[in-house]
């Protein structure tokens, strides 16, 4: 077998790369060692978000993804739940407040739509909400998308082009390389893909996977569990996050750390996100990340102390030391790039990542700066 | 991460059940001197078998005399009485964790308490939480008026409700007799009982072995009075199609081969306006599941918890018995507690209260039950051909209304190779019943069927929601 790209992973990452490779009229074989969507993809929510990032490289990057994803969402009809609501950021306390709305200022400067609210307009936002908040901040381009569907229909899209191939249940078992170290396809228990370009959507694994082209990529776990509860009639609108969610994404503790983001979804069940931790890749569930999740939601939704709690499920974020992802071409392996590390927002900023490795491969001018994502930006930087 | 110490007493065994399984277990392990906890979701004691009848005494039984489930039932309530047995009824244990060395169990009052949460911590837990009703999918099965098997029983016998005036009685195995016979006796006309299988070598596989006569013998009982009231007993026959426009009105049945293929030309049509369909049971490894036991393939191809000849699982102080180990009946259930309660005391170094020749007795009993229930499911197994009746429309989820189409799909256009793929791509299995309904079903309907699958499909975070308000409040701990 043979294609102009081979793209390792099946997550929301690979999807996005297969369809704007696609587009760009190169022939894809994309493989997963699992199902389509399996893995973090499949573990985690689908917030396409603007307000939650500090003007810079990441903030740029989500407000280029948001337009695609706009985009790909017309071209594909109703078929992932996209939902442009909305998020509302709000407050506890006083400093946290002030914090907010200096932060709203600066990306306001950085070209995203932030919109401050009183406490009493809190209640015109969200009806149910908690009496004792103090205020907030409004971002109108915040989204949401069904992950594991957006994926699949992506990639159910791109197979209709006639140039996509899908091959889960398929796991690479060695990315191959010539004499002058350019890749030159991948070796698969059954059989050997050539492609004079290998992308690497591997997620969490993609440190694992850049390995198998013997290059070094930091990429590691950060744990996250999310609460599920029974389904509901509409009684929140937008998705609601304590502002502390900021510092938490930011932040580069090991520890547990929990701050409440709460959204309903289409089937009517709450979503309540979610708990960051460095445990490596222990999926033993922890109660004491439900009971501080559940006290944070109740918080700021008293009315979801008698909504009862379904189930449970998490997975791991790929996060990067410098809490950025990879994404371009590799210097030290001609024809590998990295598509991967994207941390909590893989879903949001996976639209431009796809199309900038599309431009990356086809030659066309890229739609921003890539080199802040360099693959080799961590070469003899100290990695904890 | 710092965490304070769990507010809840330390106790030595935790019983989940108090089936024929967790009664048995409990009496031995607190006769051995075990400070013993049984948690169990119902108002009384007894389980699926036992629950609301009085304890009869006569009831089969062939070890010591006072092991039969009448003498250990009278020695559960007198050691509860006593305080020497801690008996919680009414409440469900929705999680279990490890804790250091300890277990954590965590429990939710029944639904008119479901606020009231607690923990537990344990040394050692037995899991006896016997096993409920498989459901296989097929055209009208969500109409009103179609319920399980065990549904028709309990309505029956807890309410003394019949389901329906002419109740047509199909699926396989000999509890659809037990199933005809409560309807029988309380009024109900049922009008065919449908057996896919072919019962008939189900009497010599039974005989032959050693105890195994007076369960042929209940079996051949049945049957007789079956004929009595002129109930047409159907081998080889499904239901195919449950038909009506509000509830049932009528079912479609057909002649099946050995495979449960239907054969072309046979179908007719019944009028009824209740069905109990009972495919038999699937054991509820949730709790064991959670705490990430082995599981195995049971004789009947459903999942049970993996366990050694002492009942152990492969997490060390957990132990296993009754139906979560493989569907065997309530004879098996009540030996293999008291095996159970043997193994626990053994694990905490107490001597068990059985003697070595009464242990020899318990194994012995297991060994032979073990061997009726092969010769049950071997005689009344569920074949695939029952995939063949389910059209794209046939519901599979009715909880979040997922049809057969939409499965396929999954597997077919959108990549699903796994069964938690397939659930997150369709929403199957996600609704109130926390996929106790579909999830095997729709394993099967996918073509996994491997313990991996199975496993992954029977994954509960939590056995039954929760409040977040009662969650948020609760103690703090791990
Ligand atoms: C609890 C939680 C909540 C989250 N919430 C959000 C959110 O609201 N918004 C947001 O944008 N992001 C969120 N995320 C993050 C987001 O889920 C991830 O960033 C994103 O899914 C990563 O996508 P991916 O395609 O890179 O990786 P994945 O989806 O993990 O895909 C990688 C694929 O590579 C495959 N693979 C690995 N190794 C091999 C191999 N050797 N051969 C073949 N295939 C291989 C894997 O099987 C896998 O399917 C959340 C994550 C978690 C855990
Ligand atoms: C309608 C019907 C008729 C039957 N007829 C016969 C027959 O004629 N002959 C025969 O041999 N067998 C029969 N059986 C099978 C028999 O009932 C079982 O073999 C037997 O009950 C198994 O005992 P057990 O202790 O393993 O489980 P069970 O009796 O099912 O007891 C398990 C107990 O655990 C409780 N429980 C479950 N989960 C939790 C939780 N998370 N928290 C707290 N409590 C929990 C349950 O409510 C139940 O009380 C019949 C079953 C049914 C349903």
């Amino acid at each position: 077998m043979n294609a102009d790209v081979i793209v390792i992973g099946a997550g929301i990452v690979g999807a996005c790369c297969a369809h704007y490779c696609a587009q760009a009229g190169l022939s894809v074989i994309v493989v997963d060692r699992g199902s389509v969507a399996g893995g973090t993809t499949g573990a985690g929510e689908g917030n396409i978000l603007v307000s939650d990032k500090e003007p810079g490289p990441e903030l740029d990057l989500a407000l280029l993804s948001r337009e695609l994803w706009a985009q790909m969402a017309g071209e594909l009809g109703d078929s992932f739940e996209l939902d442009a609501k909305g998020g509302l950021v709000v407050a506890t306390r006083a400093a946290t407040l002030e914090h907010l709305h200096r932060f709203a200022a600066e990306q306001a400067e950085a070209g995203v739509i932030a919109e401050p609210v009183t406490a009493k307009g809190l209640r015109d936002h969200e009806p149910h909400i908690a009496r004792d908040l103090l205020g907030g901040v409004f971002y109108p381009q915040d989204m949401q998308v069904q992950p594991m569907l957006a994926a699949a229909r992506l990639l159910q899209h791109a197979r209709s082009t006639g140039r996509v191939t899908v091959l889960p249940e398929t796991e690479v078992l060695e990315i191959e390389r010539d004499g002058s170290g350019a890749v030159t396809g991948v070796r698969t228990p059954t059989e050997r893909i050539s492609a004079p370009h290998v992308v690497n959507a591997a997620g969490t694994w993609g440190g694992v996977v850049a390995g198998l082209a013997r290059v070094d990529l930091p990429i590691l776990p950060r744990r996250g569990f999310i609460l599920v509860t029974e389904p509901l009639p509409p009684m929140i609108r937008h998705k609601v996050y304590a502002a502390d969610y900021v510092a938490n994404v930011a932040s580069d503790n090991a520890g547990l750390e929990t701050s409440a983001v709460i959204e309903g979804t289409h089937s009517g069940t709450v979503l309540i996100g979610s708990s960051r931790e460095r445990v490596g890749f222990d999926k033993t569930l922890d109660w004491e990340v439900i009971r501080q999740e559940a006290q944070q939601a109740v918080a700021i939704f008293p009315f979801l102390a008698d909504v009862q709690l379904m189930r449970t499920y998490g997975g791991f974020r790929p996060y990067c030391p410098d809490h950025l992802p990879v994404i371009g071409p590799d210097s030290r392996a001609p024809g590998f790039l990295h598509a991967c590390g994207h941390e909590g927002a893989g879903i949001g900023l996976a639209a431009a990542t796809g199309l900038l490795i599309a431009q990356a491969i086809a030659g066309t001018n890229l739609a921003m700066d890539i080199a802040p994502f360099a693959p080799n930006r961590f070469e003899g930087a100290h990695v904890a | 991460m710092a965490m304070s110490d769990i507010a809840a007493p330390t106790v030595d065994v935790v019983i989940l059940g108090a089936g024929a399984a967790g009664v048995a277990a409990a009496v031995v392990a607190a006769r051995s001197g075990c400070r013993v906890t049984v948690i169990d979701n119902g108002p009384t004691p007894g389980g699926q078998y036992y629950r609301g009848a009085p304890p009869i005494d006569s009831e089969p039984s062939s070890g010591p005399r006072d092991l039969s489930y009448a003498e250990l039932r009278a020695e559960f309530d007198r050691l509860t009485g006593s305080g020497v047995i801690d008996y919680r009824s009414r409440r469900t244990a929705y999680a279990i964790s490890r804790h250091d060395d300890d277990f954590v169990i965590r429990l939710r009052g029944d639904d008119r308490h479901r606020g009231e949460i607690a923990d537990f911590r344990a040394r050692a837990v037995i899991v006896a939480t016997g096993a409920f009703d498989r459901h296989l999918p097929f055209p009208g099965w969500e109409l009103p008026g179609v319920m399980s098997g065990g549904g028709a029983q309990l309505l029956v016998k807890g309410s003394g409700v019949i389901p329906g005036q002419r109740a047509v009685v199909a699926g396989t195995g000999p509890f659809l007799l037990a199933v005809s016979g409560t309807l029988l006796e309380h009024g109900a006309h049922v009008p065919a009982i449908v057996e896919a299988n072919n019962p008939s070598r189900f009497i010599t596989r039974a005989s032959a072995i050693r105890g195994g006569l007076s369960k042929s013998g209940e079996f051949l009982g049945y049957v007789s009075r079956l004929a009595r009231h002129r109930v047409p007993y159907l081998h080889r026959h499904r239901v195919i199609e449950a038909i009506g426009v509000d509830r049932v009105e009528a079912v479609r049945i057909a002649r099946v081969d050995a495979d449960w293929r239907v054969v072309e030309g046979t179908d007719r049509v019944i009028e009824c306006d209740a069905l109990a369909i009972g495919y038999g049971f699937v054991a509820q490894t949730d709790l064991a599941g959670q705490l990430g036991a082995q599981m195995v393939l049971g004789a009947d191809g459903g999942l049970v918890v993996d366990v050694d000849p002492n009942l152990s699982t492969s997490v060390p102080g957990l132990f296993a018995a009754g139906e979560t180990t493989g569907v065997g009946g309530v004879e098996a259930a009540r030996v293999e507690g008291l095996l159970a309660g043997a193994s626990v005391a053994d694990h905490l170094g107490r001597p068990p209260a059985l003697t070595r020749r009464g242990l020899d007795v318990v194994r012995r009993d297991i060994a032979t039950w073990q061997g009726f229930a092969e010769a049950l499911h071997a005689t009344f197994p569920v074949r695939d051909g029952w995939r063949d009746q389910v059209r794209d429309d046939t519901m599979m989820c009715r909880c979040e209304e997922v049809r057969a189409g939409q499965v396929r799909e999954a597997i077919d256009d959108l990549g699903a190779r796994d069964t938690r793929a397939v659930k997150l791509f369709t929403r199957a299995g996600m609704g109130w019943c926390q996929g106790r309904i579909c999830s095997s079903a729709v394993d099967s309907l996918c073509g996994f069927g491997t313990t991996q699958s199975l496993g992954d499909a029977a994954v509960r975070p939590l056995v039954v929601p929760v409040p977040l308000g009662a969650l948020a409040n609760g103690q703090m701990e791990g």
